[in-house]
Parts: structure tokens; C-alpha cells; sequence
């Protein structure tokens, strides 16, 4: 099914800082009905090869098959040498990380302490 | 010469299948200590000929099982014993071990024994001999009454792919096991795959988690409640593994020897459940699979089919001679000729299309035992009530919408009914009813799930609406509007329906299936008198009646079903606002003009609207005006997928091979409705900066 309404992911490669990153700004709802569009954003950034920035500081819901996403996200960047860093994450987002026991891999678990 | 006997077998177990949906349905309708006669040998001879069939096929283990039921059916049916409640729930969790046991040997993995074991020392209990002999030490002394309140679990959860699509989330288990005491999660990655090669929506990893702290048995069982059938579960109290280590090496299925490091010892802990809906729910797993393998078809269509090839040999041999010394005086007899070759390969293709069609009573069948289930687990009565039974549909998209079903079964049975003290304090029989019904409506079949419950609460649905930001409080909503938010992902039924927490099934994902088939649902909901909700999904996913149209030079399918009307554009009927959107005055209603050229990116014949035509159609609830160059003609077309052969393309549903060999695209109203929405407030924000 299409998403529809608002967009709930942006991807962009931004020239502010001092080297050209990738920025995806998730929506507050990180659930299995985007799973699909939120892997093809990911699968963009690896792509351009460029460090991924990810803010998840809207996120009101993230559910396992997101989560299952970002885990093979961060390890398929992590074997090519592609930084992936959280500019923000919500309580909820690390919340869920950690049940589901891939905070270390999300690195999200060092922005809870 | 040798038989091959596989051939046999299958039809053996077939066979063996259908003999156990009569037992169990019988069962089902039996009342303790009103045994009617004829049920009682129609449950015996079903039980007979799988003791008989087994045997000759070597399947001993079935077969000394079933003698011991059929042993008691005799009994029964000499008068020598009643029949009990206890007896029917012992032979109903008989026919779940027979039927397990039929779909081992039938898939070749070994079956959880302790369940056989458990359920045969219930029937050589009753038999009056001594079960203990019956029964392995470890079922004896595992069972989970005494495993309660350990000081700790070890549980090991291995979600099958299809868990998530089915509404489920791990995350949403965990935190409610992270409530009880002490979680540590371990989450294993090894069946992760790359990003790349990641079916997104399929669970693809799994945990080990320990769980300290007092907690029984049953406050775990309730947690993974939900998931039962559709993943592999150990349970076992923490420290005990060297034991699980130790158990025979024939009690460990298939699927755990392919991942042997976290689920070594998942499918013997898991037989020591013996929680009825878990059966359910594995039967329907192991049912599902191989009910794709072959379809049952009447004998009256195999000969009407038999009857159509016969006339197309007929035509086509006649077409035949005309060729071999043909003059143009023989014209009329051609044409006579092709409109009959034509008419017999419309029956012919109708005729094939039926053999797919099954009654959805092939659905409904599992209804009767959940409820029955649910119902003593729940301590709710409710009376099941089904019609329509013999409706048909395409064997496709019965095998997809039954999960939705099953969904919205639990949740009317589980939220909707009332408790019997509910009940008669509101004034209702204390016995409440869920009404399954399914009928054919124009080119689609509506399945009804009612029941005589308390209704939705319409004020904590917008309550919670408004709290999400899906609403604003001052919204003048519909009735239709504010149900419809449970759709939404994320939106907890549990929260908001009923009291039952924690478990809310994903209503977002009943929705998406239902969409997926190129159906739609809707409920309606009155306060104290009970919810209905309807499916509404098209007969077949393989063939659609479809009106040609034309856009500059392409060709456009729209599904007849949407189309209510086609006119001619008066442009004093259209109405432009804000500079983007426009709308048509039809009668006393304003439909938004959708300009499928600007949709498609395409060269029209013309801008002016009073140039093309509008096809009003229906789709997403609403209705719209398409804007088309031309109409052309109305055909069946046989759909194939897009995203298959290509990609997915927003708007379109699919496309088709005309008859001159070009590709045209079937439009996809609800998705093309969306589009032109989100297309017109970004025209409007655009013009608004």
C-alpha cells in the first residue's frame, strides 16, 4: 500500500557541514505499513556512500520489522566502512532498541545513559 | 512392478483430513449426555478408516492412537459410556493430535510427542488402564502447573517470516515480559541478511531472553498468546537447560536442526503446552501449507469443462475445412464460425475461472472450534452463527483473507462480546453472538463479521484520535470517519474497545491485507447493540471486467466495479478552488476532477475540459471525476503484476496484454484518488507560498 499524506522520510544530501552526509529525518510512526519505503531510503544512502546522519527524535512508534531494517542497515554500513550516526533519538525509540536487545547495534543505547 | 504408493498416501491423508473436520464438527455441535447415535458413528467411522489407512501405510504411531479413540467411540456407541464434557474436549484434542501426527508424515518433520503422549494417557485414563506406563517421565513432571512461579525463565522466540505481516510485534511482547521482572534480552542476527537481499516485512531475527523474577508459567503463556502457530517457543525455567540437553534427540523437529544454536531444544519445550488455541493455531499453520498443493474440484465442472473442449474441437475443426477451399461466398459461415470459436472460449475461460472458485465455508470451517475455545477461555458465552457458507470465491483470496478473519473473529469474541454479568446487567441474553456472513454483491462478495457486543466507543476512538493528532476537536466527523481511525497504525484497539489489555490486535494490518487484495472494509457500531464489520473483496484476483479508455495515445484500464457513470463535461458544472483543485457539480454532490494526463505526465488531445470526457468512479470511500480523452471498449482482462515484471508504479494496480499485443496499465482508483490529493495540497502549498 502506499503511504499516504504526509511524507514521513526525507533524504537528502546536505552541504552544511564540512563533508556531504546523508540526512533521513524518520516520522514520529516507524511501523511495518512504511518498513518497505524506509529500506529503500536506506539502501539510497548506502548507495551514495556518503556518512548517514538519522534523527529519530520524532519517533512516537518503532516496531520490530523497522528495527529489523535499521539492524542490517547498521551492519551493512558498518562492513563498508559508511559512519552512520543518530542526531537525536526518542525515549521511545531507544526504548524499543533495547527490548528488542539491538541497542549496542543501533548505537543507541550510549544516547539513553 | 512396483505401486507407487506416494499417490495413495496423499489421498490417504486427504482423505484422513476431511474425516477429522467431520469429527471435529460433530464434536463441536455434541452435548454431554445427549449423544445422538448417528453422531457417535459418524465420528467413529471417520476415526476407523484413519486407524485402517494408517496402518496399511505404516503410519503405527497414528494408528495405535487412534485405536484407543476409536476403542472409546465404540464404548460410546455400545452404551457402555457417557458422553462428557471431558470426553469431548479429550476426543476434540485427539483430532488436533491426529491431524498434527497426519501433517508429519505427510511433511516429513517429526511431531511433538509429549502433546500425543499427553492427550493419549487423558484417553488410556478414561480407557481405565494405567497411563503413567503411557506417558514419558519428563510430561509427567513438566507440565506447566508445576513449573509455576519459577525464579526465572529462559526463553528462546524465533518468529516464523509471515509473524509480522500478521499484525504482531516482538517489541510490544517484550515490553510486556519487561513488566513481569528482569529482562535481558539477546537478540540473535545470524538469519539477518543483508539490507539488500531483506524481504522488509518478514521477521527475520531472533532472541534468547532471560526473565527473572517470580513469575508463573501462565503470565509468559498469556504474552505469547497471540503468536502461537506462528513461531517456534521454548519456555523453560532458567537453570534447566542441561535437562532440555538431555532429552532424546527424535523429540527435536526439523526446524530446530536448522538453526541448532538458539533453538535447540524450542519445539520440546513448546509440546509441553497444551493450551487448545496454540493447537489451533499451529493446525492452521501446518493446514495452510498444504492446502496450496491441490485443489478439490465437483465432478459437474470437471464434465462441463469436458463438454466446452469438446464444442471448441468441434468449432475448430469446422473453421478447419472452411479454410481448406475457401471463396469469399463462404464469408458469413467465417464469421459464424469465429463468433462461435469466440463464445466457446469465454465459457471456457468462465468455466476454468470457476474451478478455482470454493465455497468460503472452506474460511468459516475453523470458526466454530476457536470460538469454542476462546469461549472457555474467556468464560464468555457466545453462540456462532454463520451463512452464506456456500458463497464462492477465488482459492486465493480465500487463503489470504483468512487471517483477517481470524482477527476480527478474536477481536469480537475477545473485545466485542460482553461477560455474561455484563450482558445481563445490560439487559442482553447472557449468551451474545457472532454472526459470520458472506454474499455476492455485483463483481464482489461482502463477508460480514457481526456480533451483539457493546459496541465501539465512539468517544475514546476520538478521544484518542485527537490525542494522536489524527483529528482536531472541533472536526464535525462521521460515525464512519471515527471507526475508522482503527485502522490506523499504531492505534490500540486494546486501549480503546475493551478492557482486555496489552494485546490489541494491528487493525492497520487487517486493513492493508484486505487492501491488498483489492478490497476495502468498513464497520459500523452502535453503542450497546454491537459492532459489524464488512469485507468487501473482489471475486477473483485474476480476471477483472474492465472499461478501456485512451489519454493522448495511451491505453488505460479502469475496474469496471468503480465506474458509476461516464459524461460529457458542461464546464459551468466546474468549479475551481484555491487556483488548484477542481471540482464537478454532479447533481447535489462536488466531485474533485482528477486530470489523469497531469497524473501520468502525458500529451492529451486537448487541455479544455469540455474536450474529454469524465468517468465518475468510486474508490477509497469517495468519489471522483476522471478526466479521459476517450472511452473505448469494456473487456475482461487478465491481470498481471506490475511490480513483478517491473516495479511498482504509484496509481496503478497492474496492467494487461490487449488483444493487438500492446501492454495497457490498469488504473488503481484508490491509489489514483490519493495521488491527486497529495498532488493538490502540494499545489495549493505551493501557491500558498
Amino acid at each position: 500500500m502506499i503511504h499516504d499524506g504526509d511524507k514521513w522520510v526525507s533524504d537528502k544530501a546536505s552541504n552544511s557541514e564540512a563533508e556531504t552526509v546523508s540526512s533521513i529525518i524518520c516520522d514520529e510512526m516507524l511501523d511495518i505499513s512504511v518498513v518497505t519505503e524506509l529500506r529503500a531510503h536506506l539502501l539510497e544512502a548506502l548507495a551514495a556512500k556518503y556518512p548517514v546522519r538519522l534523527d529519530g527524535s520524532a519517533v512516537e512508534r518503532a516496531d520490530t520489522a523497522v528495527l529489523q531494517v535499521l539492524t542490517a542497515f547498521f551492519q551493512d554500513a558498518r562492513s563498508q566502512d559508511i559512519s552512520v550516526q543518530w542526531t537525536s533519538a526518542s525515549d521511545t525509540l531507544i526504548r524499543s532498541a533495547e527490548l528488542l536487545g539491538i541497542a549496542d547495534i543501533l548505537v543507541l543505547k550510549a544516547k539513553a545513559a | 512392478m512396483s505401486i507407487d504408493m506416494e499417490q495413495f498416501k496423499a489421498t490417504f491423508i486427504e482423505e484422513s483430513l476431511e474425516g477429522l473436520d467431520i469429527m471435529e464438527a460433530v464434536l463441536l455441535e455434541m452435548q454431554p449426555g445427549l449423544a445422538d447415535a448417528e453422531e457417535v458413528d459418524n465420528i467413529f467411522r471417520a476415526a476407523h478408516s484413519i486407524k485402517g489407512g494408517s496402518a496399511t501405510f505404516g503410519f503405527s504411531d497414528i494408528s495405535n492412537f487412534t485405536h484407543v479413540v476409536e476403542t472409546l467411540l465404540d464404548q460410546i456407541r455400545a452404551g457402555e459410556r457417557e458422553v462428557t464434557q471431558e470426553a469431548i474436549n479429550l476426543f476434540l484434542s485427539s483430532v488436533d493430535c491426529i491431524r498434527d501426527m497426519l501433517a508429519g508424515a505427510q511433511e516429513g518433520f517429526e511431531i511433538n510427542l509429549e502433546q500425543v503422549a499427553e492427550v493419549k494417557a487423558g484417553l488410556d485414563r478414561m480407557l481405565g488402564s494405567t497411563p503413567e506406563a503411557a506417558v514419558p517421565a519428563e510430561a509427567e513432571t513438566e507440565t506447566p502447573d508445576s513449573m509455576s512461579a519459577a525464579s526465572g525463565w529462559k526463553i528462546v522466540f524465533k518468529p516464523f517470516p509471515d509473524m509480522l505481516r500478521s499484525g504482531n510485534d516482538v517489541v510490544r511482547l517484550f515490553r510486556e515480559l519487561a513488566d513481569m521482572g528482569e529482562m535481558i534480552p539477546k537478540a540473535n542476527l545470524e538469519g539477518l541478511p543483508a539490507l539488500v537481499d531483506m524481504e522488509p516485512e518478514e521477521a527475520c531475527l531472533s532472541w534468547e531472553v532471560s526473565l527473572n523474577g517470580s513469575i508463573d508459567r501462565e503470565q509468559i503463556d498469556e504474552v505469547f498468546e497471540w503468536v502461537d502457530g506462528d513461531c517456534e517457543l521454548s519456555i523453560t525455567p532458567l537453570g534447566d537447560e542441561k535437562a532440555l540437553e538431555d532429552m532424546p534427540a527424535e523429540s527435536v523437529t526439523t526446524e530446530a536442526e536448522i538453526n541448532p544454536t538458539p533453538v535447540q531444544a524450542a519445539p520440546v519445550a513448546q509440546e509441553r503446552r497444551s493450551d487448545n488455541d496454540r493447537r489451533q493455531g499451529d493446525r492452521r499453520k501446518k493446514r495452510s501449507s498444504s492446502e496450496n498443493s491441490s485443489i478439490r474440484v465437483g465432478i459437474d465442472k470437471v464434465d462441463a469443462l469436458i463438454n466446452l473442449v469438446g464444442e471448441l474441437v468441434i468449432t475448430q475443426s469446422m473453421l478447419g475445412q472452411l479454410g481448406e477451399d475457401f471463396s469469399m461466398d463462404k464469408v458469413e459461415r467465417l464469421k459464424d464460425g469465429l463468433a462461435e470459436l469466440e463464445r466457446n472460449t469465454r465459457e471456457l475461460q468462465e468455466n476454468v475461472m470457476s474451478i478455482r472458485m470454493m465455497p468460503i465455508s472452506f474460511a468459516f470451517n475453523r470458526f466454530p472450534r476457536m470460538v469454542h475455545d476462546l469461549c472457555g477461555k474467556l468464560e464468555k458465552k457466545i453462540e456462532l452463527k454463520m451463512s452464506g457458507e456456500q458463497t464462492e470465491l477465488d482459492k486465493t483470496v480465500m487463503e489470504k483473507i483468512g487471517d483477517p478473519l481470524v482477527h476480527l473473529v478474536r477481536n469480537a469474541v475477545d473485545h466485542g462480546i460482553e461477560t455474561p454479568e455484563k450482558r445481563l446487567a445490560a439487559g442482553k441474553s447472557e449468551t451474545g453472538t457472532v454472526h459470520l456472513n458472506a454474499y455476492h454483491q455485483g463483481g464482489n462478495i461482502l463477508i460480514e463479521i457481526s456480533d451483539d457486543g457493546a459496541g465501539l466507543n465512539r468517544e475514546r476512538i476520538l478521544a484518542k484520535a485527537i490525542e494522536r493528532g489524527l483529528a482536531n476537536s472541533d472536526d464535525n466527523l462521521s460515525d464512519a470517519e471515527i471507526f475508522d481511525f482503527l485502522f490506523q497504525p499504531g492505534f490500540s484497539t486494546a486501549d480503546v474497545v475493551s478492557d482486555v489489555s496489552g494485546r490489541g490486535v494491528g487493525m492497520d494490518v487487517v486493513k492493508r491485507n484486505i487492501t491488498a487484495l483489492g478490497g476495502a472494509i468498513d464497520v459500523e457500531s452502535r453503542p450497546g447493540n454491537g459492532s459489524t464489520f464488512t469485507i468487501r473483496l473482489p471475486l477473483t484476483l485474476a480476471i477483472l471486467d474492465g472499461q478501456l479508455i485512451r489519454v493522448g495515445e495511451q491505453t488505460f484500464i479502469i475496474p469496471l466495479v468503480s465506474i458509476i457513470e461516464s459524461l460529457q463535461v458542461e464546464p459551468v458544472r466546474v468549479n475551481a478552488i484555491a487556483g488548484s483543485a477542481e471540482l464537478y457539480k454532479l447533481r447535489d454532490d462536488y466531485l474533485p476532477v482528477i486530470r489523469l494526463y497531469e497524473t501520468f505526465g502525458l500529451k492529451p488531445d486537448s487541455l479544455n475540459l469540455e474536450d474529454g470526457l469524465l468517468v465518475v468512479v468510486e474508490g477509497h470511500g469517495q468519489q471522483a471525476g476522471l478526466l479521459v480523452d476517450d472511452l473505448l471498449a469494456q473487456q475482461q482482462v487478465v491481470i498481471k503484476s506490475l511490480e513483478t515484471n517491473f516495479k511498482k508504479v504509484g496509481g496503478i494496480s497492474g496492467a494487461t496484454i490487449l488483444g493487438d499485443g500492446t501492454v495497457a496499465l490498469i488504473v488503481d482508483i484508490d491509489g489514483i484518488i490519493q495521488l491527486s490529493q497529495n498532488g493538490s495540497y502540494k499545489r495549493a502549498s505551493n501557491a500558498a507560498a
